[in-house]
């Protein structure tokens, strides 16, 4: 049999099929102390984590809008080696649709990028995280996430953090998944559960339903 | 006649293992009076019996080629996808309702390639990757049809499938070989980026010149096992056949 080997040199390597995933997080100032604290925490152990795992950080690819005071493009799309963790401030009012339309088009771009290259890639995710209501217009960015999720063109993650955050307005971009509120400021776990459900989108092959992690360490469930 | 030489094989992939999951991929080889076929089949990865269904629809097909063959190949390509569709589908009805499980869980991508004398016929649904081997070198008959996504893709029981089985006929025109890949397979056999097809295919078809059926399939079985699997987390499986001079 030694001479019916195939070695590493009779075979070739194409890119990992990248995941997309742009976080539009609020850091108005109403999200001044603990939050802002614990919502940095959180992310930073999303992108540990993501780094950590084989698959996930070979697919994974993040960005990070922030809206507070004005609309911020923290983190552009990378492969995560190459990012470095972001240190989010607070700042101003909720400018919430100018910063989905900023995601949305810079997920639209990656696309590109991908196709020209021959990358696969699979369906973006969104989360879009606000502890208030928008202090700008939202209509035309609500109207564009629900177009694309009704076309399963997104998947769009809305949170709520705390009691004041507009459940009704995250409504709006969201016509398939109700949004959920964060329990208390359980960010970490959040971010955890987005970790490894990237993980699992990262493996799957044709054909197969991705079960949905159990969200009850993050999610606030009581009515 | 031409005669042709056939071997196959096909291994869980790492993902399965770790899931215990069984192989979804599935091969045939067959030849009924003097048509060479090979076929492939990949089942859907949360189908629960993807692995029975491919291999149902292996069977279906390539015993309704053997016995059809010279009349499927007068038809256009619309009515050839349409009717081995029809039969394939027919079967996977029946096996959905004896096991009293919907249709979509014996769903399953198709490649399949046939030669009787100097006329060959193939047909390609869904993920995978068929290549030829021509005087001249590789090249690519089929290139794999996913939706806009890395994990969608068509299957026997989708919408519209006939509309996807893509059917390639004609004369040989030199093509010494046929090689069908599922996806797992073909991540290391083929880079899209710059359309190029591994120089494996052709060591492999050199194995071809020298060595018999059993040695074959036990080399196929033991390159996807120890060498390409390494490269995925997905089910690998390859079914090649090459001409006899």
């Amino acid at each position: 049999m030694s001479n019916l080997e195939l070695f590493d040199e009779d075979l070739l390597d194409n890119p990992s099929a990248r995941v997309p995933v742009c976080l539009v997080l609020d850091t108005s100032y109403s999200m001044s102390g603990k939050p802002i604290d614990e919502l940095n925490r959180g992310v930073k152990m999303f992108m540990e984590e993501v780094l950590a795992d084989e698959m996930a950080s070979l697919s994974a690819e993040i960005a990070i809008v922030t809206f507070g005071g004005g609309v911020q493009k923290e983190v552009e799309f990378a492969s995560i080696e190459k990012q470095t963790v972001p240190y989010l401030t607070t700042s101003g009012n909720t400018p919430m649709g100018e910063a989905v339309n900023l995601a949305l088009d810079m997920l639209e771009a990656r696309k590109k990028t991908y196709a020209s290259l021959g990358i696969s890639y699979y369906q973006p995710w969104m989360v879009l995280m606000t502890d208030g209501a928008p202090t700008d217009d939202i209509s035309i960015a609500a109207r564009r996430t629900s177009d694309l999720i009704n076309n399963k063109k997104l998947t769009i993650f809305p949170i709520g953090i705390g009691d004041k955050a507009h459940m009704e307005t995250l409504q709006q971009f969201s016509p398939k998944l109700p949004p959920v509120r964060l329990k208390g400021l359980h960010f970490k776990e959040f971010f955890m559960w987005l970790s490894q459900s990237i993980t699992m989108k990262s493996r799957s092959t044709p054909g197969e339903d991705i079960k949905a992690l159990p969200i009850n360490p993050w999610a606030d469930l009581s009515l | 006649m031409s005669t042709w030489k056939q071997a196959s094989a096909f291994v869980v992939g790492r993902s399965h293992i770790k899931e215990e999951l069984p192989c979804q991929d599935r091969t045939v080889c067959s030849e009924v009076e003097g048509i060479f076929m090979i076929a492939l089949a990949d089942g859907a990865g949360s189908a629960k019996k993807s692995d029975v269904g491919a291999e149902a629809a292996l069977q279906t097909l390539t015993a309704y080629i053997g016995e059809h063959y010279d009349e499927l190949i007068a038809k256009d390509p619309v009515e050839i996808s349409g009717e081995l569709l029809k039969v394939v589908l027919t079967r996977l009805t029946e096996l959905a309702e004896e096991q009293e499980q919907s249709l979509g869980e014996f769903s399953s991508t198709l490649l399949f390639a046939a030669v009787k004398d100097e006329i060959y016929l193939a047909g390609h649904l869904g993920d995978g990757l068929i290549a030829v081997e021509k005087e001249e070198g590789l090249g690519t008959l089929s290139y794999p049809e996913n939706g806009e996504y890395a994990n969608s893709t068509y299957f026997t029981t989708s919408k519209d499938a006939a509309s996807h089985l893509r059917i390639y006929k004609g004369e040989l025109d030199e093509i010494q070989a046929f090689f069908l890949m599922s996806d797992g397979t073909t991540e290391t056999m083929h880079r899209k980026q710059d359309d190029t097809l591994a120089p494996a295919l052709k060591v492999i078809s050199g194995w071809f010149d020298e060595h018999p059926v059993e040695t074959l399939t036990d080399a196929l079985h033991k390159n996807l096992e120890n060498v390409i699997r390494q490269r995925t987390m997905d089910d690998c499986s390859m079914a090649i056949m090459k001409r006899m001079k």
